[in-house]
Order: C-alpha cells, then sequence, then structure tokens
C-alpha cells in the first residue's frame, strides 16, 4: 500500500496536468474550431453541385465528415498522441523511478516481494489512465451532448465508444514504456523517450494509409482501434483488437518476469 | 577536438536508430507511391482550390497536389520533419544536459578548456548528427524515387526538402540546447524542448486548417515557415529565413551564456 501511495504522489502533478491538457484541448477543438468547420458544410455542397456525383464519393465527403462523427474521428488523431505520449511517459516515469535516481537497493530491500512492488507500480499507472481517461470521455459526452444540433450519425454511446479508446492506447503505450523503462540501463530523460515513442508510433500511423496495404496496421497501435469505423458503424475490428490486448499483456508480463529476475546493477 | 570526437562515437547507436526510422518511412512511402486517378487531375485540383481551406485540412488535403510526386514527398517530408524534429530536441538537450544527468560534470568541466569550448563542440557533434540523418533522408529518396521508373528529374527538389530538414533540425536543436541550459533542472528542460515540438506541430496543423489568418501559428510553428508548395520550387521567403536563423542564433545565445553562468549540480 505504500507503495502505491507514494508512486501516487509522486505522479500525482503529471496525472493531473495530463487530464487537464488532454480535456481542453478537447475543449477547444470541438467548441471553437468545430462550428467554423461545420458551417463550411453549405459551401462544400455549392462548390459540388457543378460536379459530378463521382467526386463527392472520391473525396469520402459524405454528410458523415462534417457531422461531429467526423471531426471527431479528425481530432482524435492528436488527442491520441498526447494520450500516447502522456501513457508513454507514465509507464518510464513510474518503472524507472529508482533505476534513475540510483536507489533500487533501497527499495528492493524493504519488505515487499518485487512482484507486490510492480504491482503497485502498475496499478498507479492504471489509475492514472482510468482517470486521465474517464475525464475525457466525459468531456466528449458533455461536448457532444452541447453540439446537439449539429450531431448527425453517430449516437452518444458510439462517441462514448470512441472516447473510450483513448485508455486503449495509453495502456498499450504505458506498457511499452513500462517495459523498455525495466530492461534500459540508464533514462535520460522520461519525457524524451516518451515522446520518441509517441511520436514514432504516431508518424508510423501514416503509413499503411500511405501505402495502402492494409497489413502494415500492424506497426503502429494507433491504427488497432480504428474510431471512424466505431462512430460510423459501431463495430471494431475483433483481430486488432486482440492484438492491442496481446501486446499489452505481453509487455507486462516480460517486463514483470524480468523485474522480478534481474541483477540490480550497482550503482 | 576529444570531446567532438567522443560525442559522435556516444551518439552512434541513437543515430543509426533515428536513421533507420527515416529511412523505413521514406522508403516504404515513396516505393508505393502511384499518382491518384480520380477522372482528370485538372477537375480535381480545380475543386480542390474552390474548398474551403479547412475542410481540406480535415481531408488531409491542404496545400499541394498529391497527384503529382513532389506533392506527394511534400506530405511525407512534413513526417520526416517532425521526426527529425524531436532527433534534434534530444541532441541539443543532450549537448548541454547530458554530463549532469549521467554525474560526469565533474570529470569533464575541471579540465583546462572553458564551458563554451566543450558546449561547442558537443553541439558540434550535435550538427552532424543532423547533416546524417538529412543526408540518409536524401540518399533514401533518391533511391526510392529511382526504383519508381519515372521519367521527371527529382534531384533538385529533392535536395531543397533537404536543405528544409536541415534548418528545422538546427532550429529545434537551438531551442533544445536553450531549454536545457536555461532550466535548472534537466527533466524540466526536456520537457520544454519537447513539449516546443508538441507545439509546434499543432500550431502547424492550425496553420494548415485556417491558412493565412492565423499568421500568428505561422510564426510560432518552424514546421509552418516554409510549406511545401515553396519548397519544392526551391524558394524559402527571405523573411522566414531570417526567422529562422534569429531563432537560432537566440537560441544558440541563451545556450551558450546560460550555460556560462549556472550552477552545476548533480541532476534531479
Amino acid at each position: 500500500m505504500n507503495i502505491y501511495v507514494f508512486e501516487l504522489k509522486a505522479q500525482a502533478r503529471s496525472f493531473v496536468t495530463g487530464t487537464l491538457g488532454l480535456a481542453c484541448m478537447l475543449l477547444v477543438l470541438m467548441l471553437a474550431v468545430f462550428p467554423v468547420y461545420h458551417e463550411a458544410q453549405p459551401q462544400v455542397e455549392a462548390v459540388l453541385a457543378g460536379f459530378p456525383p463521382q467526386f463527392a464519393a472520391a473525396f469520402g465527403l459524405t454528410d458523415a465528415v462534417f457531422a461531429f462523427s467526423g471531426f471527431f474521428a479528425f481530432g482524435f488523431l492528436y488527442f491520441s498522441l498526447i494520450g500516447a505520449i502522456l501513457g508513454a511517459s507514465w509507464g518510464i516515469s513510474v518503472f524507472a523511478r529508482e533505476k534513475r535516481s540510483n536507489c533500487t537497493d533501497f527499495l528492493l530491500t524493504k519488505n515487499p516481494s518485487r512482484p507486490r512492488v510492480f504491482l503497485s507500480k502498475l496499478a498507479v499507472c492504471l489509475t492514472g489512465i482510468v482517470l486521465s481517461s474517464a475525464v475525457f470521455v466525459a468531456t466528449a459526452a458533455v461536448v457532444y451532448l452541447m453540439s446537439e444540433n449539429m450531431s448527425g450519425g453517430a449516437s452518444l454511446g458510439r462517441v462514448v465508444a470512441a472516447a473510450a479508446t483513448l485508455a486503449v492506447i495509453q495502456l498499450i503505450f504505458m506498457s511499452a514504456g513500462a517495459l523498455v523503462a525495466v530492461f534500459v540501463r540508464r533514462v535520460r530523460s522520461v519525457s524524451g523517450m516518451a515522446t520518441t515513442f509517441g511520436i514514432v508510433g504516431f508518424i508510423l500511423a501514416a503509413v499503411p494509409e500511405l501505402t495502402g496495404e492494409e497489413a502494415l496496421r500492424v506497426i503502429s497501435p494507433f491504427t488497432y482501434l480504428d474510431v471512424s469505423e466505431i462512430l460510423t458503424a459501431g463495430t471494431l475490428d475483433g483481430g486488432y483488437a486482440a492484438l492491442a490486448a496481446a501486446v499489452v499483456v505481453a509487455c507486462l508480463g516480460i517486463a514483470f518476469v524480468q523485474y522480478c529476475r534481474v541483477d540490480v546493477r550497482a550503482a | 577536438m576529444n570531446t567532438f570526437a567522443r560525442e559522435l562515437r556516444d551518439h552512434v547507436k541513437s543515430l543509426i536508430g533515428w536513421s533507420l526510422v527515416v529511412a523505413f518511412f521514406i522508403g516504404a512511402g515513396t516505393i508505393k507511391f502511384t499518382g491518384v486517378e480520380a477522372g482528370g487531375t485538372e477537375m480535381v485540383q480545380q475543386l480542390l482550390a474552390s474548398f474551403p481551406r479547412m475542410v481540406l485540412a480535415v481531408l488531409g488535403m491542404t496545400e499541394v497536389d498529391l497527384a503529382s510526386f513532389s506533392g506527394f514527398y511534400g506530405m511525407l517530408e512534413f513526417f520526416v520533419a517532425v521526426i527529425v524534429a524531436v532527433f534534434a530536441v534530444h541532441l541539443g538537450r543532450d549537448a548541454v544536459s547530458r554530463e549532469l544527468v549521467d554525474g560526469t560534470y565533474e570529470f569533464l568541466f575541471v579540465r583546462p578548456r572553458s564551458r563554451s569550448t566543450i558546449l561547442a563542440q558537443k553541439l558540434a557533434a550535435a550538427c552532424v548528427c543532423l547533416l546524417i540523418v538529412c543526408l540518409v533522408n536524401f540518399g533514401v529518396s533518391l533511391v526510392s524515387y529511382q526504383a519508381l521508373g519515372l521519367s521527371e528529374d527529382m534531384t533538385a527538389p529533392l535536395l531543397s526538402f533537404t536543405l528544409w530538414l536541415g534548418i528545422i533540425g538546427l532550429i529545434f536543436m537551438a531551442i533544445g540546447a536553450a531549454c536545457a541550459a536555461a532550466c535548472r533542472r534537466p527533466e524540466t528542460g526536456a520537457k520544454a524542448g519537447n513539449a516546443a515540438v508538441l507545439a509546434a506541430y499543432v500550431l502547424g496543423v492550425i496553420y494548415d486548417m485556417f491558412g493565412n489568418e492565423a499568421m500568428i501559428a505561422r510564426m510560432l510553428s518552424p514546421f509552418a515557415y516554409f510549406p511545401a508548395s515553396e519548397v519544392v520550387t526551391g524558394t524559402f521567403d527571405p523573411a522566414f529565413v531570417a526567422l529562422a536563423v534569429g531563432i537560432v542564433v537566440v537560441g544558440l545565445a541563451v545556450a551558450f551564456v546560460c550555460f556560462e553562468r549556472r550552477d552545476l549540480t548533480a541532476a534531479d
């Protein structure tokens, strides 16, 4: 319990700023920018009226694009980038804390067994993820209800489900961060490593789209759960959802085994 | 000279990793380039030109002509620029705070060389690493483009984009170094530098959405100083070149001045 409380206090500021940051971004994007975007619809339709209907289809300019769901799917990419960086930073920060302050021996000579220490740390990370995701989902629901007149296409349930995928992305990056933190010899900068994970994952998410190869979806966790699919069709690709779960379990499992077995370096 | 060589050696692993990421991204993206056929490109461009800019941004089609290779490449390079920016911030931060974080500063700074000399050598090594990544970008792009077998000679635009990457890298290296030198704790400096990259990226997206109405966004985001459509033709707006140079100079000045003055203590 002590370890949990200690880590929680150490991470509290990061949890709070991350949560608030995400919520603010969501509010600004959906309440300030979306109405302007939505107003562009009549303009676009006027332009398209002079062209054959295939053009609208070619660009995917259905009603959904101008509704809440289309814009939310667009913005979600950026929220998930921030969420991924936060998740990775929490994972690395919590699991490499002793390594960075050279007090691993201090902690490991205490009563709790190593599995217990690991699980306490994991619990803290999960607390952070649950907290930030809950606030994000609640904010998304509030924003949805406030944009009632422009919401066409997606029900509240689907918006909530789409927003909840942020938790999955944070989980994946948190477990990857934990895995790396347990294995590397030294962590010079938590935010540096976390930003690297987030940005590289984000950039690699563009590869399947650019190349058109569906198979390349596996290289980046951002593409595992397709938000636009959830919003329009209300379905998930089960295979990729299972892959996401498998990645989390594998990373945490390997990290757990390593944490419990590795010999501690002299400070 | 010693420090310069040592720094280069220390950065080798990281340099290889980042170069591989860039190479993979460019290679995968370029090889699969196929011209977009949507019933005649001229009509398509006319159509796109009459859309409100924000709609284009959401669809991901602003600025450039995606049917041509240069337009497509410009879009790829934007992503590579973000990667290079993150790497550059790391390099800048490392040059200033690595000795602090590693605890080896006592060893290094008692040597008969001024702090500025040492920092200059470290930053020079960082510049060399940036140069290498840019060259990797150019090399892989050239090879992949030739593998496509298209007739147009793309060497000039590719060089142009590589130069653009170098400028972005220099700007963010200066920012990373300045943040790390000015902040008392190395981690705070690192956070500030990384936040600068993210903020610049988001502002770049905002500029994409609102166009030149959001001039403030453009001025704050180095990614938006030279839009892809201008880089392709090799034109770099002199006003923004001056701004870029200004940032690099101010950033490096802040880094050197703060580094000379600050107290070097054990990290965190």
